[in-house]
């Protein structure tokens, strides 16, 4: 936990580094090229954040990421929730899944970019089965081990099958979707960054490699100033939403 | 009569003296539980064996009995419930409520689980209403009725917590007022004291056994390892054998009633029962312990 | 299951799998577009198989991999034992760990190997500093959380601090190391190859991209295919390790 004078310090080590940084550019100790200034890449920032390209930017890489995303926690909970429920659903989906999810993902790209070729459909796709994954083992985890003993004094008490799926299970899966989607959505925009990165025409990814490919390290260290102020926005959304949970979570 | 003569010949037959609810008006005659020659095998963790958990249980329960089931632990007095709660089926013999056989979970059977089973994410007074709005009941008078049971279980502060913010004795007679409010005929409970303190146990057993008198006609059926407490409230106290499971025993208990719980045990008549059905106990918990079991 | 409805599974899994390639293979447009063939890509892993020049690309990668892995669990626990022993260096410090792990490590491949250079050594660096935030977290919840029954219990049968660190400490961060072993190895993989991908002259990644220059899909596909089987391979053997090794832990 950290106390008011930790996040002093915290900032104060923050800027420290900072500074350090511009003072050894400055003094030559770099090979100015690679590693820029952090006041030009503030230079940088600022035309950027006046101009529309980097909105539009944004803008594109969060849309491929929401898509994605979406379409990972449906199919993950509805997948996880069959797999949780049926032993047969479970037979059939496990070397599917357990194939694909050893897989690192990202290493797919060159295949993906070979099927939906470059552009926004390698990105939503490379997105959903990151985060479909994630979703899905962990309500498949949460459907088996809702306690027996909820189910059974549900039944006990009087409710029907249709009672039972929205009093019990429900809720117990809905506590898991939540928490695995606000860690799924940390990875997500990773994941569609790199998508851009590698085979996508727009988006902050890419505009990583646009900086790379033009040795313009200013907007390769702005973009990713940029992502981490939207992966911190996001987290925080999401924290606000866990916090109304928290009351009742054990 | 000698004791061993005793068991020799089967569970002691119930003599038809005035026991249980002096509120009660006199019973039918059909009882309200028969269990007959139920026997149990489970399958075993690798699916070649079975495991014989109870054998050649029968029983009868007249409405508004309070009866206690005692005996070695495995021998299983969980599973009893169990399989008259309807959760379960048992593997031969036959389980009948009000002549009816039992095939699955009724309506007017409440269960008591060890652990309460609380819903998380609901407060105290929407899991108390839970069973009502199984059954159709409209939310103004399901939510009065429920706020009654409360009240009647020192509940009344605590409509709105959640389970979380509840203490262990709060949130077991939070499940109890969840049970009791629809009333149901036949009220089985799994040891559910166990896993309370000493002075808790007492206020709560007391409240429960207030409900229970003020219920007509309501049957109970109460497993538990401490004797004490299966004496202390109850009007017959049943001796199970070790594993597989039969009924060794079955004592009446005719201390009257209303009971004062935490006095009652000082009395004479108390310790004289006590010891009595403690050495049957007993002899039952190290018949496990000896190589070879004995009858 | 009844053994019959298990066979049916099975054999449900199988059409699946057979299915999805037969219409690959029938799908004109995809041949004369970059998914190339199933056949094509079959001719094309066999060749990696046989060809001395691809095939001794495989332990390069694995190399750049598990050297990058092990540097990394070094760093790793060495970082996460000096936060866990001071709470205010944590506190001060552990959210710069945060920063670094939500950061695109692997979109700044090209810059960092610009500055470091594009040899095998400074490959195995990027794959460590891009990995070892991974085996961190772990450690360093695993050295915080230490169960205090099992610390006082030690220290009331007069452990002193080296027998702690021993017996208490030590397993902690092994155990913690095994079970986040399996993300680790993949992303250690993941990252060597991507890497190769961009700036080498050898290893999968390498021919990967050199296979889509020259506008060879299937043998780009062929490198995905035969990263995936390493993939699920290494996994396989993976799980059979932490089954062993985790063999006391609390299924909870």
């Amino acid at each position: 936990m950290t106390t008011r004078s930790g996040r002093l310090i915290q900032l104060l080590v923050l800027v420290a580094l900072v500074a350090l940084w511009q003072l050894l550019v400055s003094a030559g100790a770099f090979n100015a090229i690679a590693v820029a200034s952090p006041a030009s890449v503030a230079r940088q920032l600022g035309s950027l954040l006046g101009g529309a390209t980097i909105w539009l930017d944004m803008l594109h890489t969060l849309r491929g990421l929401a898509v994605g995303y979406l379409a990972g926690v449906v199919v993950g909970t509805i997948i996880g929730t069959l797999m949780g429920i049926s032993a047969i659903a479970r037979a059939y989906f496990s070397p599917f899944v357990a194939f694909l999810n050893a897989v690192p993902r990202l290493a797919l790209i060159p295949l993906l970019i070979a099927w939906l070729g470059f552009g926004q459909g390698q990105q939503i796709m490379l997105v959903f089965l990151v985060v479909v994954f994630m979703v899905l083992l962990t309500v498949q985890a949460s459907v088996q081990n809702i306690p027996k003993r909820f189910v059974d004094n549900a039944i006990m008490i009087g409710a029907s099958r249709l009672q039972l799926v929205r009093e019990v299970y429900l809720p117990a899966i809905g506590i898991w979707v939540i928490s695995s989607a606000r860690v799924a959505i940390g990875v997500g925009l990773q994941v569609a960054l790199v998508a851009e990165f590698f085979g996508g025409h727009q988006g902050l990814g890419y505009m990583i490699e646009e900086g790379e490919s033009t040795y313009n390290t200013n907007l390769i260290y702005a973009a990713v100033v940029v992502t981490a102020v939207l992966a911190v926005v996001i987290d925080s959304l999401l924290g606000l939403v866990n916090r109304r949970a928290a009351r009742w979570l054990p | 009569m000698d004791d061993s003569d005793a068991q020799e010949r089967g569970p002691r037959m119930l003599p038809q003296t005035e026991t249980g609810n002096p509120n009660r008006e006199s019973v039918a005659v059909t009882p309200l539980l028969e269990v007959a020659d139920v026997r149990h095998e489970v399958r075993g963790e690798r699916q070649k064996t079975t495991n014989l958990i109870l054998s050649d249980v029968s029983l009868r329960a007249r409405a508004g009995e309070f009866i206690s089931i005692v005996g070695p632990s495995g021998c299983g007095k969980s599973t009893l419930l169990n399989l008259i709660s309807g959760l379960a089926k048992p593997t031969g013999g036959t389980i009948k409520i009000e002549g009816q056989q039992v095939t699955g979970v009724r309506p007017d059977v409440g269960f008591i689980f060890q652990q309460d089973a609380l819903l998380p994410w609901r407060t105290a007074a929407e899991n108390v209403q839970l069973a009502l709005k199984f059954r159709g009941v409209p939310k103004a008078e399901r939510r009065q009725r429920a706020s009654e049971w409360m009240d009647r279980f020192g509940l009344g502060a605590l409509h709105e917590r959640y389970p979380r913010e509840m203490s262990g004795g709060q949130r077991k007679r939070a499940a109890i007022a969840a049970t009791l409010v629809y009333e149901p005929r036949l009220l089985l409970m799994d040891e559910p004291f166990s896993a309370l303190d000493v002075q808790t146990r007492d206020f709560i057993e007391t409240d429960v056994l207030s409900a229970w008198s003020q219920t007509q006609g309501q049957t109970a059926l109460f497993v538990t390892h401490d004797l004490e407490e299966a004496i202390a409230l109850s009007d017959r106290v049943i001796v199970m054998s070790q594993s597989p499971g039969t009924i060794v025993s079955d004592y009446p208990v005719d201390i009257p009633r209303p009971r004062n719980i935490m006095d009652v045990r000082t009395t004479e008549h108390f310790q004289d029962l006590h010891k009595t059905i403690w050495a049957d106990l007993r002899k039952q918990v190290l018949a496990g312990a000896a190589p070879g079991k004995g009858q | 299951m009844r053994p019959s409805v298990k066979a049916a599974v099975a054999l449900a899994d199988v059409a699946t799998v057979a299915g999805v390639i037969a219409l690959w293979q029938s799908d004109s447009a995809a041949t004369a577009s970059y998914l190339s063939k199933p056949s094509a890509v079959f001719a094309a892993i066999k060749v990696w198989l046989t060809n001395s020049t691809l095939l001794g690309y495989i332990p390069v990668t694995l190399w750049e991999a598990a050297a990058g892995m092990l540097i990394a669990l070094a760093a790793a626990t060495v970082i996460a034992s000096l936060l866990a022993a001071s709470s205010r260096a944590a506190s001060i410090f552990e959210p710069f760990m945060a920063l670094g792990n939500a950061a695109p490590r692997i979109a700044l491949a090209p810059l960092f190997l610009l500055i470091f250079g594009t040899d095998l050594k400074s490959k195995v660096i990027f794959v460590a500093t891009s990995v070892v935030f991974i085996p961190f977290f772990s450690i360093f919840r695993a050295l915080t959380t230490v169960d205090q029954d099992l610390l006082n219990n030690a220290r009331c049968l007069g452990a002193g601090r080296f027998a702690i660190v021993r017996e208490v400490y030590i397993p902690a961060v092994t155990s913690s190391v095994v079970a986040s072993l399996r993300v680790t190895v993949a992303f250690s993989l993941l990252t060597a190859i991507l890497a190769e991908y961009l700036a080498s002259q050898e290893g999968i990644g390498y021919e990967i991209q050199q296979a889509q220059n020259n506008l060879q899909a299937n043998y780009a596909i062929a490198g995905v295919v035969i990263i995936a089987l390493i993939a699920v391979i290494i996994d396989m053997a993976l799980r059979l390790i932490e089954r062993r090794a985790l063999v006391w832990r609390d299924p909870s």
